[in-house]
C-alpha cells in the first residue's frame, strides 16, 4: 500500500511537472502555471495523506483524482491531438464531478442523502457522456481559422446548431448542479452543529465554493467561448480565484484533519480526567459535552433492575428513534451494554472520534460498575460481620441467663438447704455432722463463687441490667492497678455497644494487669457526635501491638465489627493508649 | 466471683454464728415479752428456693405467712396477708424487685422490704437503697439473723 502511494505521488509530481512545462512553453503566465501546479499538488498530497490516515475510506484517492483531474484542462495547451482533445473537450470538468463527490463523501467516504447521490452522479455524468456529447460535435480549431492547432480526434459532425445546443444544456446542467450543491451544502450544515459543524466547516465551505466557483466560471467560459466569439476576457479573469480556491480546498482538510486529531486528543484527555478523578458520571457527562460541543448530550445508564435506560437523575431516559435530529450510541464493554449515549446526528460522522469517546466512556462506565459491585460486596461483608457479632453477644448473653437460671439458683438453694441442715445438726450438738455440713457449705459456695465468674465472664450480667458506668465499677472494684474513671454517658445505649466498650476496658486493663507494669491506669469514656469513644491510657512500659497475641486483635475485630474503629499507640517506654470508636445506631 | 463488692452487700452474718444463735432467738424471747410476731411473705420465682427459704426462715422464729412468684401475685399477697416482712427477689419475671419495693413504700403502714438476690452487681446495695427497702442480702446467706440485723438497721 505504501509503495502504491509512492508511486501515485511520483506520478502526480511527473504529472504535474509535465503539465507546467507545456503550459509553460504555450506562453502561459508563469504566475498562473505555478498556481495551476501548486494547487494540484495540494490536491494530490493532501489525498495521499488522507488515504494513509484513513485507508477504509476512499476520500485520499478521490482528493488524489481531483488533484490530476485538475490538470486536464491545461492539456489544451498540448500539441498532441488525443491530449488536446482529453483536456479541451473530453474530461476538462471530471475534476469538479470529482470535487463534488469528496464534498459530499467527506468524511466517512459514504454518502449518505438520495439527493447528494443523485448529484454526484449527475456531475460525474455530465463531465463526462454530456462533455462526449459535446466533443463529437465541437469543430476543429484549424476549420476556425486557428492553423497549427491539434486536431479534435472525437468529432463525429461539425454541426454548429447541434453543438450549441448541447452545449446550453450542459451548461445548464451545470447551473442546476452547482444550485443544488449549494443547497445540500447547507443542508448539511444547517443539520450538524457543535463538533461536527466545526469539523465539516472548512470542508463544505472550500469545497463547496470551488464547485460552485467551478461550475459558475465554466458556465461563464462555456457561453463566451473562444470559438464563439474570440479570446474571452472574463476567463482570464475568472481562472485566478478559481485556481486560487483549488489551493485553498486541500489546505482547508488539512486543517479540518489536524483539528480533528487534536479534538480526539482532547476528548480521551477530559475522559481520563473525569475517570480518574471519580467524580462521577455527571463530570463525565459534563466532559463529554464540552469535549463534543454538544450541550443536550445526555448519558444513559442500563438499569439491570430496572430493565431500562436512566438518565443520570435516576428518571427513565428515552432513546430516540430514526426520525430524531439525535441519535443514540451504544456504550459496550466486553459483550455487555453499560449504556447509550445521546447526542447530535452529525456527530456520528466522526467514526473514529465517537469510537474514541465511546471507548472512553465504556471504560468509566466499567470502572463506575465495578466500584459499585465492590461497594456493595464489601457492605454486604460489613454487614454480616455485624450480624455475627451480634448472633455471638445474643449467644452470649443467653448462656449467662441459663447459668443463672439454672446451675446457679439450684447452687443457692443447696447451699441455703445445707445451712438449714447445719441448723438442725447444732441443736443435735452432732459436732462431727455440723463440721461436715459447713465444709458442703463452704464447697457449694466456692462452686457458686466459680458457676458466677463463669457466667461474668460470658457475659457481665450487670452490664444489661445497670449500664455500662454500673459495669465499668465493677471493674475498677477488681482492678489490681488503681484507676480512674471517668464515664459521661447519660443514657442506655445499645446492647452490641455497651459490650464492645466493656470488652475494651476489661482487656486493656488485664493487659496492664499482665504486662503494662503502670501505676496508673485512666479510662475515659465518652459521647461522640456519632456514638462513643472509649480511651484507655496507662503509664507503665508500652510496647503493645495488635499482633502481639495481648488480645488486642480481638478487641479491634469486636470493634470493627460494630462499624467503629481501634487505635492504639504504645510506644515503647511512653505508656500505652487505647482508643475505640463506636458508633450508636 | 467471690470478691469484694459481693461481700459488700451481704448484709447476712456468719451462718454459722446465725446457726449458734438459733437456740436462744432473740424473737422467741420477744413473744414472751409480749412483742408482735415478726410475719413474713416471700416473693421469689424459685419455687425450691421460696420452700427452703420459708422452712429456714420458720426454723429461725420468723413466721411465713405466703409466697408469691412474681411481682404482681405479692403485691396481691401483701395486701392479703399484711405481713410486717417482705422478701423481695430483685429478679422477677414481671417487675424486678427495686420496683416492686418501691410500690410497697407506697402503701399505707408499709411492711418492711428485705430485697434477696443470687447474682452479684456494683450497686445493689445503692439501688435497694434508693427502693425503700431495708436491705439487700446474698440468698444462699439467708438467715431469720440476716433479715434481724437488717430490720434494726431500719429502725
Amino acid at each position: 500500500m505504501t509503495l502504491a502511494r509512492v508511486a501515485l505521488g511520483i506520478l502526480a509530481i511527473a504529472t504535474a511537472a509535465a503539465t507546467g512545462l507545456a503550459m509553460a512553453s504555450a506562453g502561459v503566465q508563469p504566475a498562473f502555471v505555478t498556481l495551476i501546479v501548486a494547487a494540484s499538488l495540494a490536491f494530490t498530497s493532501t489525498g495521499l495523506l488522507v488515504w494513509h490516515q484513513r485507508p477504509a475510506a476512499p476520500i485520499g484517492p478521490l482528493l488524489w483524482i481531483v488533484g490530476m483531474a485538475w490538470l486536464i484542462p491545461q492539456w489544451r495547451y498540448s500539441s498532441d491531438s488525443i491530449m488536446w482533445t482529453l483536456g479541451t473537450w473530453l474530461l476538462p470538468t471530471l475534476h469538479q464531478a470529482a470535487l463534488t463527490h469528496v464534498v459530499f463523501a467527506y468524511p466517512s467516504g459514504v454518502i449518505r442523502s438520495r439527493a447528494e447521490r443523485w448529484v454526484v452522479v449527475v456531475s460525474y455524468v455530465t463531465a463526462t457522456v454530456g462533455a462526449l456529447l459535446v466533443a463529437a460535435f465541437a469543430r476543429d480549431p484549424e476549420s476556425l481559422g486557428f492553423p497549427g492547432f491539434p486536431r479534435n480526434v472525437l468529432l463525429v459532425n461539425p454541426d454548429v446548431e447541434i453543438w450549441r445546443a448541447l452545449i446550453s444544456v450542459k451548461t445548464t446542467f451545470e447551473l442546476v448542479l452547482a444550485i443544488a450543491i449549494l443547497a445540500l451544502v447547507a443542508r448539511r450544515w444547517k443539520r450538524s452543529s457543535g463538533l461536527g459543524r466545526r469539523r465539516l466547516g472548512p470542508f463544505l465551505l472550500g469545497g463547496g465554493l470551488a464547485a460552485i466557483s467551478f461550475s459558475a466560471g465554466y458556465t461563464a467560459v462555456g457561453i463566451r467561448s473562444p470559438f464563439l466569439s474570440g479570446i474571452p476576457l472574463d476567463y482570464l479573469v475568472i481562472r485566478w480565484p478559481i485556481a486560487a480556491l483549488y489551493l485553498v480546498v486541500p489546505i482547508a482538510i488539512g486543517w479540518g484533519l489536524l483539528r480533528e486529531r487534536l479534538d480526539r486528543a482532547g476528548v480521551a484527555d477530559l475522559v481520563s480526567t473525569a475517570a480518574e478523578e471519580g467524580r462521577g458520571l455527571a463530570a463525565l457527562q459534563a466532559a463529554l459535552r464540552s469535549a463534543l460541543r454538544d450541550r443536550s448530550l445526555e448519558l444513559l445508564i442500563w438499569d439491570p433492575t430496572r430493565g431500562e435506560y436512566v438518565r443520570l437523575d435516576g428518571t427513565a431516559g428515552r432513546i430516540p428513534d430514526d426520525n430524531d435530529r439525535r441519535i443514540a450510541t451504544r456504550v459496550e464493554r466486553d459483550g455487555g451494554i453499560l449504556g447509550m449515549v445521546v447526542h447530535d446526528r452529525a456527530l456520528v460522522e466522526d467514526e473514529a472520534l465517537m469510537g474514541a469517546v465511546m471507548a472512553s466512556v465504556g471504560l468509566v462506565l466499567d470502572n463506575q460498575r465495578l466500584l459499585a459491585d465492590l461497594g456493595s460486596q464489601l457492605e454486604e461483608v460489613r454487614a454480616s460481620r455485624g450480624r455475627i457479632a451480634d448472633a455471638a453477644g445474643l449467644e452470649r448473653r443467653r448462656i449467662e441467663r441459663n447459668l443463672h437460671d439454672g446451675a446457679q439458683q439450684q447452687l443457692v438453694a443447696l447451699s441455703l438447704l445445707l445451712s438449714l441442715a447445719a441448723d438442725g445438726a447444732a441443736s443435735h450438738a452432732d459436732e462431727r455432722l455440723l463440721a461436715q455440713l459447713d465444709r458442703a457449705r463452704k464447697l457449694t459456695g466456692d462452686t457458686l463463687a466459680d458457676v458466677r465468674s463463669l457466667a461474668h465472664g460470658i457475659h457481665p450480667a450487670v452490664l444489661t441490667e445497670d449500664g455500662l458506668g454500673a459495669a465499668i465499677e465493677v471493674l475498677v472494684q477488681r482492678s489490681p492497678v488503681p484507676f480512674e474513671v471517668s464515664v459521661d454517658l447519660a443514657e442506655r445505649l445499645p446492647e452490641a455497644t455497651e459490650a464492645a466498650a466493656y470488652y475494651v476496658v476489661a482487656e486493656a486493663l488485664t493487659n496492664v494487669a499482665k504486662y503494662a507494669d503502670a501505676g496508673r491506669v485512666e479510662v475515659r469514656i465518652a459521647r461522640s457526635p456519632d456514638g462513643i469513644t472509649v480511651d484507655v491510657a496507662d503509664d507503665g512500659v508500652g510496647g503493645a501491638t495488635l499482633t502481639g497475641g495481648s488480645g488486642l486483635q480481638g478487641l479491634a475485630d469486636r470493634v470493627e465489627a460494630l462499624g467503629g474503629s481501634f487505635e492504639i499507640d504504645s510506644p515503647r517506654g511512653g505508656g500505652t493508649r487505647l482508643r475505640a470508636s463506636l458508633p450508636c445506631e | 466471683m467471690g470478691s469484694a463488692e459481693w461481700r459488700v452487700f451481704l448484709a447476712g452474718p456468719d451462718p454459722r454464728a446465725d446457726s449458734g444463735s438459733s437456740r436462744r432467738s432473740p424473737a422467741e424471747g420477744a413473744l414472751h415479752d409480749g412483742r408482735v410476731q415478726e410475719t413474713l411473705v416471700i416473693v421469689d420465682d424459685h419455687a425450691v428456693f421460696r420452700s427452703i427459704a420459708r422452712e429456714k426462715l420458720e426454723a429461725d422464729g420468723i413466721k411465713v405467712l405466703g409466697e408469691a412468684g412474681d411481682g404482681r401475685s405479692g403485691l396481691d399477697t401483701i395486701a392479703e396477708l399484711r405481713p410486717t416482712i417482705v422478701l423481695v427477689d430483685i429478679h422477677l419475671p414481671d417487675i424486678d424487685g427495686f420496683a416492686v419495693a418501691r410500690l410497697i413504700a407506697g402503701l399505707s403502714d408499709p411492711p418492711v422490704v428485705v430485697l434477696i438476690s443470687s447474682r452479684s452487681g456494683a450497686n445493689l446495695t445503692r439501688r435497694s437503697a434508693e427502693s425503700g427497702a431495708a436491705g439487700i442480702i446474698a440468698k444462699e446467706n439467708l438467715s431469720g439473723a440476716a433479715v434481724r440485723i437488717l430490720l434494726g438497721r431500719q429502725s
